[in-house]
């Protein structure tokens, strides 16, 4: 069984809210939404597509990629 | 239909009932819940599939699906709960499957996947506590390719009218307590995805009479 978030993450997943590609920040365990300037967090492996769950991406943190 | 429970709140119910779901879940419903999970894994499911499993909560459905996909196949279980998810998982590292599974946290009204995204979409019992079951369902819709197949079991309003009354008093009291009524209410959707063009290839009426569940299959168009 393979939980590991791989590569092929970004191959469907988007921003539960507006539907836009995510940046995969491997070694902060967050996907980030750069249009709603959110990250949402990898926790355990999964994913957590949650804007509740979400942090507030701070208004000088640039997001590369 | 009754108010929905909010997502803080059935995260919470869930977390509790996480240990007990599968066993509680089954007693409610006089097992039909499994008769459900099988048919539609069995309707929809071929090998290599790629599968969303939408609530999946403790995998009761989506490891079913697994199995028929094999390993050229992928299942994402997507649930609101991670303690639930942890139970699905826990289940696969028991049972030793060696399968593709991916775990995904989040919002069924809000899925977090591109259109188009899934050859088969299942959801077992997860519309009936959603806030907009009408919307979760479009949603699946959504991530639907043009040629695949949604399969959705759900709680369903008793058609004779005697026992519609009696269920209703039934559901008042468990309504109280939701760890026993688990934030489930019957729900109707599939007027909605007919209207979005889905086509039925199966509807079925499964339960006890004071319990009924409904099962069905809709096929997205390949051309709109």
């Amino acid at each position: 069984m393979s939980t590991a978030v791989d590569p092929r993450l970004l191959e469907i997943l988007v921003c539960p809210l507006c539907k836009g590609a995510l940046v995969y920040r491997k070694e902060a365990g967050e996907l980030i939404c750069k249009a709603d300037r959110l990250a949402y967090p990898i926790k355990d492996g999964i994913p957590v597509m949650l804007e509740d769950d979400a942090r507030k991406l701070d208004p000088a943190e640039e997001v590369a990629g | 239909m009754r108010q929905a429970l909010g997502i803080d709140a059935l995260t919470g119910i869930y977390a509790r009932l996480a240990p007990r779901y599968d066993w509680q879940h089954r007693l409610i419903t006089f097992a039909a819940d499994q008769r459900g999970r099988k048919m539609l894994v069995e309707q929809t499911v071929r090998e290599g599939d790629r599968v969303l499993d939408a609530g999946a909560g403790t995998g009761a459905t989506g490891l079913l699906a697994a199995r028929k996909a094999g390993h050229s196949g992928v299942v994402t279980l997507f649930d609101l709960s991670d303690d639930m998810l942890d139970r699905a998982r826990d289940k696969a590292e028991i049972e030793a499957m060696d399968l593709r599974l991916e775990f995904r946290s989040g919002d069924m009204v809000q899925l977090p996947f591109k259109d188009a995204s899934f050859d088969v979409v299942l959801s077992t019992y997860s519309l009936c506590p959603l806030y907009d079951p009408a919307k979760g369902a479009l949603e699946l819709y959504r991530v639907l390719r043009p040629g695949g197949k949604l399969g959705c079991a759900h709680s369903a309003e008793p058609r004779n009218r005697a026992v519609k009354w009696l269920a209703d008093k039934v559901e008042n009291i468990a309504w109280r307590f939701p760890w026993l009524s688990m934030g489930c209410r019957a729900v109707d959707v599939l007027p909605t995805l007919q209207k979005a063009g889905a086509r039925v290839v199966l509807q079925k009426h499964i339960g006890v009479p004071l319990w009924p569940f409904v099962v069905f299959v809709v096929e997205k168009p390949a051309t709109p």
